[in-house]
């Protein structure tokens, strides 16, 4: 469902070039929980923005549900974000003056979703997530993993086909960490496409394919055979 | 999805935000202002129009003025069938007149003098009473609601009786016939009572006239038809023409209609016609649209400020699948109801300073003035132009930008040119307003403080009424008993005022001609008492023919051209040729707005004279009071219970620039306003900079700047604006300002210290501004600037 091939990621200055992604070729499938490995200005964010179309590549092409994502207009981008991608960050990214409900019915509306619908289904969600009691409280009165928490909310209630993690547990404590590294996993199981950036060794293992990557240069991509063996 | 940013926006509001309530107030004032001076300029524009017949109203007018005697509008009653009717009034010319009512005395307010027909020509609405037919007699009279509630108290007061008394006519009693409804703010006929002018000619003698010249009327003409008015016109000059053919070509010229409507910009005499300043109407149109620009810059500067800090949440929005469309309805859904509570505080601040800004600007709005179709559709105008620019302006940040760029980033480096650019806009107008208010000022003060060519200091003047005038020489011994008085002299009218305008024939060494020229009658001592020199002859001598014999200015005589002034001769209609005994020196008997016209001296007994001069010498309050109470003692003895009045000659001058220095006010009010709002805008900024380079400042810091090093660093910028917009201002200004004083007779330099401390006080009040803000930024521990990254 994803597809990058030869994608070219680099910042023109007066001299010289300097390449951030270089010649990436990836393919993921529906249902892959893919991690992203590798060192500090290795470019897996910017994999990442690219892949959840925040971000254009500077060349190569990059096939979206085999469409054309190099290509696309920003109408096009708004509709997939709406209907296809859901994102979480390192930073949580909640709107400080929504509450928690509001905060995970923002996409709903953005989808057009009705009133009605709209309220059932974040109320489900609230259910889902055990957050029903804090549903009033503002992202201030939250502890990170509750944040974090209410950010997944928020980013898969639009039941997007692919969900992109950036350091999903970067600002938490290891206990936090796991307990969003096990939903995830869950999410994954119930057959939701993931796709997370992580520096954490132990969180990588949660996916079932892991890529490192290094200077903008693909270093290995392996399937992640301890989790197959567990599994 | 509105409702949705409307509620975002509300919490933001709720927690606080000192940005959105500094953009609230600033945007506020403005818009009171524009509320204020759309209206004004609204009212000034309609004046005129709000007859309902104003289309086929006119004034009658001749090339030689407007103002006729009633001999001469007789000719103009006769059988004209497309005259639906013709009325001729004048205003009052009285220095004092009061209503007595049991006992009460009551200023009488502004009166109007009309005949019987004047409710043929102009309508109005009655409240009490019955208008028609009430002029025919001398004993009605008539109120508006306004005149009879200062009055009586109420408005049920038909048949009430009342005395009147005036200085002019004496006192003669009347009984109320009708109340009518107040005159709306844009009415260009003004007054608060109309007396009969068929009372006059009952009761004073004198007024009755049948002398061609004495002209005192203005002439209004309602015609059945606009259609006809060429028609007419002829038809009036031709039947003046055969009635006094010499007068009417000599004295007046061609005669015509000038429409009522177009009156208002045309003529500035001081008649029963309000006028407005083209002028002025449009130096405050502009100053409206440089208020309106000031703070929509800075509406959009503040906004779009906030929208940058608020960059992340824009894009965690647009990751969430917000489309640039929702963005910009976001935006709309934030400025409508920020623009609404503006409008809201507006409102506010304009109830609550209208009675100030009433006295200020000499209007007489009411809360509900505002409430008109034009008013409305300004505000909205105002409104959709100050949504559509920030909306605009906001929006353009982000459209472009890389969605990933948004979210992560928290200045913007290219749009700051647009930023300095609007800055500048707003300096450049602060400073120009500076320099116009500093220019108005000094033009103001020069006219005051101009000697006019006479004595005017502890001189006390005292009107005297037209039965007390015959007693004139009696209170004049008595007066001139009292120790402190120095001197003493009469003369028809008082200095600064000018009121009458004398056409005569000259006859100059046989040469006859007409000339024109401003009458003053005096007494003897009068050149003496004022300390004006006479370059030519000896002046008036006790010996001196009454009524006859005349001083001229050097102006007179140079515009006559007399060559020998004992050749020529000057002759009233009553054909009494008088010498001309002398020149004086000329001196500003007017005030400087005008440039010195001929003026010719006559002089007179005292019986004639309406006007007691006092040079009193007293060294202080005490003994002036002293002074006033014996001079009062006096005139308590002749007066028959007309109360005692006096002016100070100094004060009445000053008075002369009253409407300059109302006008000088204003100016100073709504530049200060300007800057003001200016200052916010700069604030804001400063504090939206200081914020953006928190981080720098921080690093600077560790590394060893000093504090007084940041502050110069942060604030080099806007001096460098201020310069610029200096630059870019002085011009202007000197351009505007050049134009501004070419309406004076006399006027002030454009001196360069005007546009140096203009440029001070602008780099003054932005230093401070700017510096509040960079200090605060620049005393900060650094540690805690570069905590969070």
């Amino acid at each position: 469902m994803i597809k990058l091939s030869k994608i070219d990621k680099y910042y023109d200055s007066r001299f010289q070039r300097t390449f951030i992604l270089k010649g990436i070729n990836l393919e993921v499938n529906q249902g892959d929980f893919l991690t992203i490995m590798g060192p500090s200005g290795a470019g897996k964010s910017t994999l990442l923005n690219i892949i959840g179309l925040l971000d254009e590549p500077s060349a190569g092409e990059y096939y979206f549900w085999d469409e054309p994502a190099h290509q696309i207009r920003e109408k096009q981008k708004v509709q997939y974000h709406r209907t296809h991608i859901g994102f979480i960050f390192q930073a949580f990214h909640l709107i400080d003056e929504l509450n928690v409900y509001e905060n995970i019915e923002t996409p709903l509306i953005y989808r057009g979703v009705k009133g009605k619908e709209r309220k059932a289904l974040v109320a489900d969600f609230l259910d889902r997530f055990n957050i029903v009691a804090k549903k009033d409280l503002f992202p201030s009165q939250l502890s990170g993993g509750q944040q974090q928490l209410v950010a997944i909310a928020r980013a898969i209630i639009g039941s997007p086909k692919l969900l992109l993690a950036d350091e999903p547990t970067g600002n938490l404590h290891s206990e936090q960490g796991e307990m969003i590294m096990k939903l995830l996993k869950k999410l994954n199981d119930e057959g939701m496409t993931i796709i997370q950036v992580t520096h954490n060794e132990k969180f990588a293992q949660y996916g079932n394919r892991i890529i490192r990557i290094e200077d903008g240069l693909v270093r290995s991509d392996a399937m992640n055979i301890a989790l197959q063996a567990e599994v | 999805m509105f409702t949705y940013s409307l509620k975002l926006f509300i919490r933001q509001l709720i927690s606080g935000n000192r940005q959105l309530l500094l953009n609230i107030l600033g945007f506020s004032v403005a818009f009171a202002v524009v509320l204020f001076l759309s209206t004004f300029i609204l009212t000034e524009l309609k004046r005129g129009k709000s007859a309902e017949n104003y289309e086929s109203l006119y004034r009658l007018s001749a090339e030689e003025g407007a103002y006729w005697s009633s001999r001469s509008i007789e000719e103009f009653t006769g059988d004209f069938p497309e005259i639906k009717g013709i009325t001729k009034v004048h205003a009052d010319w009285a220095d004092r007149s009061y209503f007595e009512v049991d006992d009460n005395q009551y200023n009488a307010g502004k009166i109007l003098y009309a005949d019987k027909y004047f409710f043929d020509v102009f309508n109005y609405q009655t409240l009490v009473g019955n208008i028609t037919g009430t002029l025919e007699t001398g004993e009605s009279i008539i109120f508006t609601e306004t005149g009879a509630l200062k009055i009586f108290g109420g408005i049920d007061v038909i048949g009430r009786t009342l005395t009147f008394r005036t200085s002019s006519f004496g006192e003669m009693d009347f009984k109320v016939a009708a109340v009518i409804k107040d005159l709306p703010p844009e009415a260009m006929m003004t007054f608060d009572v109309i007396i009969p002018v068929a009372a006059l000619e009952d009761n004073v003698s004198w007024y009755r006239s049948d002398h061609w010249g004495q002209s005192r009327y203005e002439v209004f003409v309602s015609l059945v038809s606009s259609e006809s008015k060429t028609n007419i016109e002829k038809q009036l000059n031709a039947a003046f023409q055969s009635a006094a053919p010499e007068y009417a070509t000599q004295d007046k010229g061609e005669i015509f209609l000038k429409p009522y409507s177009t009156l208002n910009f045309s003529e500035s005499h001081d008649g029963v016609l309000l006028h407005s300043s083209v002028r002025k109407v449009k130096i405050l149109g502009t100053i409206m649209m440089i208020v309106f620009l000031l703070a929509l810059i800075n509406f959009i500067n503040l906004n779009t400020a906030q929208k940058i800090k608020q960059s992340r949440d824009i894009g965690i929005h647009k990751v969430l699948g917000a489309s640039n469309w929702n963005s910009s309805v976001r935006i709309v859904a934030e400025i409508l109801p920020l623009l609404f509570v503006t409008l809201l505080f507006a409102v506010l601040i304009l109830v609550f300073s209208l009675s100030y800004l009433n006295g200020l600007f000499d209007s007489s709005f009411h809360v509900s003035t505002f409430i008109q179709p034009e008013t409305l559709l300004t505000i909205v105008c105002f409104s959709i132009i100050t949504l559509f620019f920030s909306t605009l302006f906001i929006s353009s940040y982000f459209y472009r930008k890389n969605l990933f760029e948004v979210l992560k980033s928290n200045s913007s480096g290219k749009k700051e040119n647009i930023r300095n650019a609007l800055l500048v806009i707003q300096f450049t107008l602060s400073i120009a307003l500076i320099i116009a208010s500093l220019v108005i000022n000094k033009q103001n003060s020069f006219m005051q403080n101009q000697s006019p060519g006479f004595q005017k200091d502890n001189i006390v003047y005292i009107p005297l009424s037209d039965q007390m005038s015959k007693l004139a020489k009696t209170i004049k011994q008595e007066l001139a008993g009292i120790s402190d008085v120095n001197n003493i002299t009469m003369a028809s009218h008082p200095l600064g005022e000018s009121e009458m305008g004398w056409g005569m024939t000259l006859n100059d060494n046989g040469d006859e001609k007409r000339v024109v020229y401003e009458a003053m009658l005096v007494d003897e001592n009068f050149f003496d008492f004022f300390g004006i020199d006479i370059l030519n002859g000896e002046g008036f001598r006790s010996s001196s023919i009454r009524e006859s014999e005349h001083i001229f200015n050097e102006k007179a005589i140079q515009t006559f051209g007399i060559e020998d002034i004992t050749k020529a001769r000057i002759s009233s209609y009553d054909n009494a040729t008088g010498e001309i005994i002398g020149t004086v020196k000329d001196f500003n008997f007017e005030s400087l707005h005008h440039t010195i016209r001929p003026i010719g001296f006559v002089c007179a007994e005292p019986e004639n004279l309406q006007v007691i001069y006092l040079n009193l010498q007293v060294s202080n309050g005490n003994q002036l009071q002293e002074t006033l109470q014996k001079v009062e003692a006096v005139w308590n003895k002749h007066a028959n219970s007309w109360p005692f009045e006096y002016y100070f000659l100094d004060n009445t001058l000053d008075n002369l620039y009253k409407a300059d220095r109302r006008f000088s006010k204003v100016f100073l009010l709504l530049t200060f306003l300007s800057v003001f709002i200016g200052s916010l805008g700069l604030f804001s900024t400063s504090v939206f900079i200081a914020e953006l380079r928190t981080k720098e400042i921080g690093i600077r810091k560790v590394n060893g700047a000093r504090i007084s090093e940041i502050l110069a660093m942060l604030n080099k910028d806007f001096v460098k604006w201020v310069a610029i917009a200096f630059v870019i201002a002085t011009p202007i200004a000197y351009y505007a300002m050049n134009k501004w004083l070419e309406n004076f007779a006399y006027k002030t330099g454009l001196s360069w210290w005007i546009f140096a401390l203009a440029g001070l006080l602008a780099l003054g009040i932005a230093v401070i501004t700017v510096s509040w803000q960079s200090w605060k930024a620049a005393t900060r521990n650094p540690v805690e600037a570069l905590r969070y990254e």
